[in-house]
């Protein structure tokens, strides 16, 4: 195989890489959560047959791209399966740990691979672990034999096929079951010979167990299905081999109807028809696409510029009736207009839905996080996901994972409380975990809740003066909410991870940080006793986003959807000024808010006359800070194209061009309370 | 000694059946020796390589050949094609430890009657070299 690789170009070579890489990805992700199935429903024969059908599937992937070791490990966990498929091994935790460590391996192998480094990591110690593992089971093999002496021949559809045939033609079919002389210790061997000794009789179409895998030498008998036209006599005397065979028992077959479960005699015939399931969807993943995501963005860049080109056609067509009253060719124009407009939102939201992807990608990630760190901190914790199957864009879904399952640990690691504290408050001794993703009005809602002890606002509080972040006395007035809030502080949850967690790097303000930057919101519930429940909200995609239109001083603005908590009237007393900053009180918070002309230094943009009574105040929410924007008049809810621009101001994230023609400028929300935030510090 | 459980044997003529011992250690070829001792058989000659094997074979014509599957010059299993090739009714076991499954399946496609595995149990092995040499091993 390396010398057929050798033969190819450079570029084929690096197309066959990069496809191979990005499919073996998948492979391991999927065999990741078909594990985790498995260990829940040790009887889910189709989830076996899948992890069958994917570690085969990296065998010989892998060995052809060259990963020995990972192919060989792959080869060895073969048989493992095939046990388990035969029902001589019983899944449980431990097989669960070793089939998952092959998983790791494997991923750090070819992660490696893929970054072109040297890998240290090799399967060695997976092997060793596949080993030690039979050795240990062939000590409990005879108690699990016993519960299930039945492997049966299982025929291929064309072996049946051959079968009936030779019936047809006269034939015998022999269904043999050779007992192994106890002390016959290479079992393959003799297994070898008795085949050698059959195939002068005719044809053995199959062997259970194989014959050439490493059960074979723990199975007491061996079973094959033979066509022939010797006599039975010919044949038991063929199967007589000295030291190898002990009893020969044989029976004369006549073969089930074709269209019956592809098997002559076996415990496992439910699970088999379930197993056929599996094979359509794997029928169903192969046609799959799969596109660089390169390709898709500019796609979809170039549908936004059709979108802005078709609005200003709509515009300028507008501007022909105006003028031109009752015109047909302007009637037609219209038509054609509205014609474009459909067939583009329709482009518009095909190619979104290619960028979209279940976040079950993601959410499929925390069942291990929590099935091994549970296990880790002796707690029993159960994961409740919901929602698993919400889309999502996939650039936010390369990202929101990490901080996640950041989230995840912490719930398992603060939240949760020992079994022993939990059943002293009356609680359930397992803490449930539970997971949830919907759609809410064109954003993403990702909620993570447990019904641990919820956050302890006093330690936090506590640790906040410890690190300097507040004052005492800001503590004593600090209201819960706020409280909560400095979780998010990076020099609180960063001196909190040292403590406790077990560092892995990311703390409570890189979760905010990733939220920010995806242009989401993060919102924190918690009661003592009963848990918490972090609420993320994010928008479905990046490239065109659903904005409020507003102008503020004669010039048109917008704020992503996204960040707005709520649109409020305030009259012009209801502003207080505190230190010189303007407040207003919203939902028994007090929050600051700010007009526009003082942080875009723009010149074009006139002074407030101050004329106006009331206002609309946007109130605008990044991660868990809250700000006020002072607006004169509210346009409307549009869906904004993106366009990215250099104007020197961090302030401003993007233009998109509204129907008319006119610009309006998207507000970046994070830099705005950034900025807002800074501005008070330094008013203190 | 104790009470042997497998019979002497011998040929149709009432001599012992002549034996060719190959192995490269000297003590593995002792050892065999015990199943031959055990049979009534006669030790016509021994070998220590696979080429000196095939050597002796023409030479002395055996009634059978206890082979070792992995020698110096000249595998085990190589040897077993050559001496077949010279004489198709020769019969040859192939004696060899665990790890040699498919060395061995390879032997017994290429002619060689049966298999003894090490450390060999010297009973279980007098059965084997028995009913070969009677014609019911395979």
């Amino acid at each position: 195989m390396e010398d057929y690789l050798t033969n190819l170009s450079d570029k084929e070579l690096e197309m066959l890489k990069a496809s191979f890489f990005s499919h073996a990805f998948d492979v391991l992700e999927q065999l990741g959560s078909e594990i985790l199935r498995i260990e829940n429903d040790p009887e889910d024969m189709e989830s076996l047959k899948n992890i069958q059908r994917y570690v085969h599937t990296l065998k010989g992937d892998s060995a052809s791209m060259g990963f020995a070791s990972l192919s060989e490990a792959a080869h060895r966990l073969e048989d493992i399966l095939h046990m388990l498929r035969e029902k001589r091994l019983c899944m449980d935790r431990s097989l669960g740990d070793l089939l998952l460590s092959f998983v790791d391996a494997a991923t750090q192998i070819l992660t490696d691979g893929k970054e072109k480094k040297w890998s240290g990591v090799d399967t060695r110690g997976v092997i060793e672990k596949i080993d030690n593992y039979l050795q240990a089971g062939q000590a409990g093999r005879n108690k699990v034999n016993t519960d299930n002496k039945e492997s049966a021949c299982q025929l291929t559809e064309y072996q049946q096929l051959q079968a009936a045939q030779a019936l047809k033609d006269g034939h015998l079919v022999y269904e043999i079951e050779v007992g192994f002389d106890p002390q016959c210790r290479q079992r393959e061997v003799g297994a070898f010979m008795i085949k050698t000794q059959l195939s002068n009789l005719g044809e053995a179409l199959c062997w259970a167990p194989d014959i050439e895998g490493a059960e074979i030498e723990n199975a007491d008998t061996v079973k094959t299905i033979l066509i022939t036209k010797s006599e039975a006599e010919a044949v038991r005397n063929a199967c007589r081999i000295a030291g190898i065979s002990a009893d020969v028992k044989l029976n004369n077959l006549s073969l089930p109807p074709l269209n019956s479960p592809t098997h002559l005699s076996s415990p496992l015939a439910k699970g088999e028809l379930k197993g056929c399931g599996g094979d359509r969807a794997a029928a169903r993943h192969d046609s799959t696409l799969r596109v660089d995501a390169g390709r898709v963005d500019e796609i979809m860049n170039l549908v936004g510029e059709l979108i802005i080109g078709r609005s200003m056609i709509a515009q300028s067509v507008y501007e022909l009736r105006e003028r031109l009253g009752k015109d047909e060719t302007v009637a037609n124009l219209q038509n054609i207009d509205s014609l474009f407009e459909r067939s583009l939102s329709e482009l518009q939201k095909g190619v979104m839905k290619i960028r979209m992807v279940p976040i079950d990608h993601v959410f499929r990630r925390f069942i291990r996080v929590v099935r091994d760190l549970s296990a880790e901190k002796g707690k029993e914790i159960r994961l409740e996901i919901s929602g698993a199957e919400t889309e999502l864009d996939k650039g936010i879904i390369d990202v929101i994972g990490e901080p996640l399952i950041h989230m995840i640990r912490n719930c398992i690691d603060h939240g949760i409380e020992k079994k022993e504290d939990r059943e002293k408050k009356g609680k359930d001794k397992c803490g449930v975990i539970r997971i949830n993703s919907y759609h809410e009005g064109g954003q993403i809602i990702i909620e993570i809740e447990d019904d641990g002890k919820g956050i302890d606002i006093e330690r936090v509080k506590e640790k906040a003066i410890e690190n300097g972040i507040i004052g005492r006395e800001d503590a004593d007035s600090m209201n819960d909410e706020d409280a909560i809030d400095l979780i998010f502080h990076s020099g609180l949850s960063t001196a909190a991870e040292v403590t406790e967690t077990s560092g892995r790097g990311i703390g409570m303000d890189a979760v905010r940080n990733t939220v920010e930057d995806l242009k989401g919101l993060i919102q924190v519930r918690s009661v003592p006793d009963k848990g918490a429940r972090f609420t993320i909200r994010l928008p479905l995609t990046l490239a065109i986003i659903q904005g409020m239109v507003f102008s503020s001083e004669g010039k048109s603005f917008a704020f992503p959807l996204s960040s707005i908590l709520e649109i409020r009237r305030v009259y012009k007393d209801e502003i207080d000024t505190i230190n010189g900053l303007e407040s207003i009180r919203w939902r028994n918070r007090v929050i600051s808010i700010l007009r526009l002309r003082e942080y875009l230094n723009r010149e074009d943009v006139k002074a407030d006359n101050g004329d106006g009574k009331k206002y609309f105040v946007i109130i605008i929410g990044l991660a868990e800070r809250r700000l006020g924007i002072l607006v004169d008049r509210l346009t409307g809810k549009r869906e904004l194209v993106i366009k990215a621009m250099d104007n020197g101001s961090d302030m401003i994230s993007g233009a998109s061009i509204l129907g008319d023609g006119s610009i309006v400028l998207i507000l970046d929300t994070a830099s705005i309370i950034k900025r807002a935030a800074g501005a008070l510090v330094v008013n203190e | 000694m104790e009470q042997e459980a497998v019979s002497q044997i011998r040929k149709k003529d009432f001599t012992p059946y002549r034996f060719l011992l190959v192995d490269d250690s000297e003590f593995a070829r002792k050892n065999i020796a015990r199943v031959v001792s055990m049979l009534g058989g006669l030790i016509a000659g021994e070998a220590s390589t696979g080429r000196e094997a095939v050597v002796k074979y023409q030479e002395i014509r055996p009634d059978i050949v206890l082979m070792d599957i992995s020698m110096p010059e000249m595998e085990g299993v190589d040897a077993v094609g050559e001496i077949i090739r010279e004489d198709k009714k020769a019969t040859i076991i192939m004696v060899s430890s665990l790890g040699h499954k498919d060395l061995v399946k390879k032997a017994i496609a290429s002619g060689a009657k049966h298999f003894i595995t090490k450390p060999v149990q010297i009973e279980y092995a007098a059965k084997i070299v028995k009913a070969v040499l009677e014609g019911k091993g395979g």
